[in-house]
């Protein structure tokens, strides 16, 4: 095959689902062109985002516990090896053994230290490309940000039924403001957040849809610096009843049920 | 933003600070669960793999190369992989429908995850049923067309367009 014909095949490639002799021409080309491997990572870039239309599913509690106890460095460490009773012919062999470990200890302990020495310079370098690097990807996902909002916006705005509903900011945020954009078609909603002070650490802002005599949790949010937030709330049946919705200030990892305070709220008369 | 703070608590997590290890979990783990709950549609099993992943992200946290992508990509594709591997060690025991799905309380959904679900709805039914067969369920293109009983022509045809129009929707090629 050659590479215009390897090139088409770099999508399905992506997706893991090239088989028999397709796969092989394209792996044992891939490091060797350029292009192919360009392509292929582009398409690559497309499937790892495919995820991320899924909806989150927040694991049980234990699961992060469970996280942080198996990453302890200490229970992973090796653990000495049991002591073994030897014979007396053996016992000599072994004292030689431990003097010849320590003299080789010895000698391995200075060139760790010098390797290490290295490896802190190698790492004080790559901090600064590192830091370059992301102030960088930091603008361009700033600006990627702003153009799919600009995009969900737009194509919200166009929806021929939209529900534009205002929420006011209340006693503990009285400045702030939200609108609402919702699309009860498509049950999709967009809430434009202004005024809003940062959520102070360990806490959330959590916005809640009022369809019925409870309120449904919608995500939680943080804003910007400038008090913004631009929030596509998760396609939800509630959505397409509801006449009114709420932000309050919920810890960080969102509740079932709202137990802070409202800051914003507000619904169509 | 979250991709920024992903980077910061990945670097963090390279020098071995275990500190940053919760909070990259608290970032990720809705996303996590959700796509080895779509692949393996088992909620321990797919905590099994969330586990998996997140110590494999600690581990190897000095080997995140960020030219290769976001932070998000490299723990999506651990996930596939990890889940896969799973699905298939497990031999597909059952089938549930995806509204059995144990859909826990949603977390925060970003501007990228409604560009992602807007994307796939322009694809027609039959160019995303054969990309998420691709994706979630690790089927070849072969597999995908005796599955569906397609030529296989069709379905590569499929793939290969649908991914070109989703790589043209979301963003930089």
């Amino acid at each position: 095959m050659n590479d215009d014909e390897l090139v088409e095949l770099a999508g399905i490639a992506a997706l893991g689902a090239l088989d028999g002799a397709e796969r092989d021409a394209f792996q044992a080309r891939l490091a060797l062109s350029p292009r192919l491997a360009a392509e292929f990572h582009a398409f690559e870039r497309v499937a790892a985002a495919l995820p991320l239309a899924l909806p989150p599913v927040r694991p049980t509690g234990a699961a992060r516990a469970r996280l942080l106890e198996a990453a302890d460095p200490d229970a992973g460490a090796v653990r000495p090896a049991p002591r073994r009773t030897r014979s007396g012919g053996l016992r000599w062999l072994a004292a030689a053994a431990v003097l010849l470990l320590a003299a080789a200890a010895l000698v391995l302990r200075a060139e760790r230290d010098q390797a290490r020495r290295e490896a802190r310079l190698a790492e004080q370098q790559r901090d600064t490309q590192a830091e370059a690097r992301a102030g960088l990807a930091r603008e361009l996902e700033q600006a990627r940000l702003e153009l799919a909002q600009g995009r969900s916006v737009r194509r919200l705005l166009d929806t021929p039924r939209l529900l534009v509903v205002d929420l006011a900011g209340q006693a503990p945020a009285a400045g702030a403001h939200a609108r609402a954009l919702v699309d009860p078609g498509s049950r999709r909603a967009l809430l434009l957040v202004r005024g809003l002070e940062r959520a102070p650490a360990g806490k959330a802002y959590e916005v809640w849809v009022i369809a019925g005599p409870a309120p449904t949790a919608a995500g939680t949010f943080q804003v910007a610096e400038d008090g913004s937030a631009v929030v596509a709330l998760p396609v939800l049946d509630e959505t397409a009843r509801a006449r009114s919705f709420a932000v309050s200030l919920e810890p960080a990892e969102g509740v079932a049920s709202p137990t802070g305070p409202i800051v914003l709220a507000g619904g169509t008369p | 933003m979250t991709e920024s703070l992903a980077r910061s608590l990945l670097s963090r997590l390279a020098r071995g600070d275990k500190g940053a290890l919760g909070p990259f979990f608290d970032l990720h783990a809705g996303l996590v669960t959700g796509m080895a709950l779509r692949i393996l549609r088992d909620l321990a099993d797919a905590e099994d793999v969330v586990q998996e992943v997140f110590l494999q992200a600690w581990r190897q946290a000095d080997r995140y190369d960020p030219e290769r992508g976001t932070p998000e990509a490299w723990l999506v594709t651990m996930t596939r992989t990890r889940a896969l591997d799973r699905l298939r060690r497990r031999a597909a025991r059952r089938e549930e429908s995806e509204s059995a799905l144990p859909i826990g309380t949603l977390l925060p959904k970003d501007e990228t995850a409604f560009s992602v679900r807007e994307a796939l709805e322009t694809l027609s039914a039959d160019q995303r049923r054969a990309i998420e067969l691709a994706y979630y369920g690790g089927l070849t293109q072969s597999e995908i067309a005796a599955a569906l009983g397609e030529p296989l022509g069709t379905i590569k045809t499929r793939m290969r367009t649908g991914m070109i129009r989703l790589r043209e929707l979301l963003g930089p090629a």
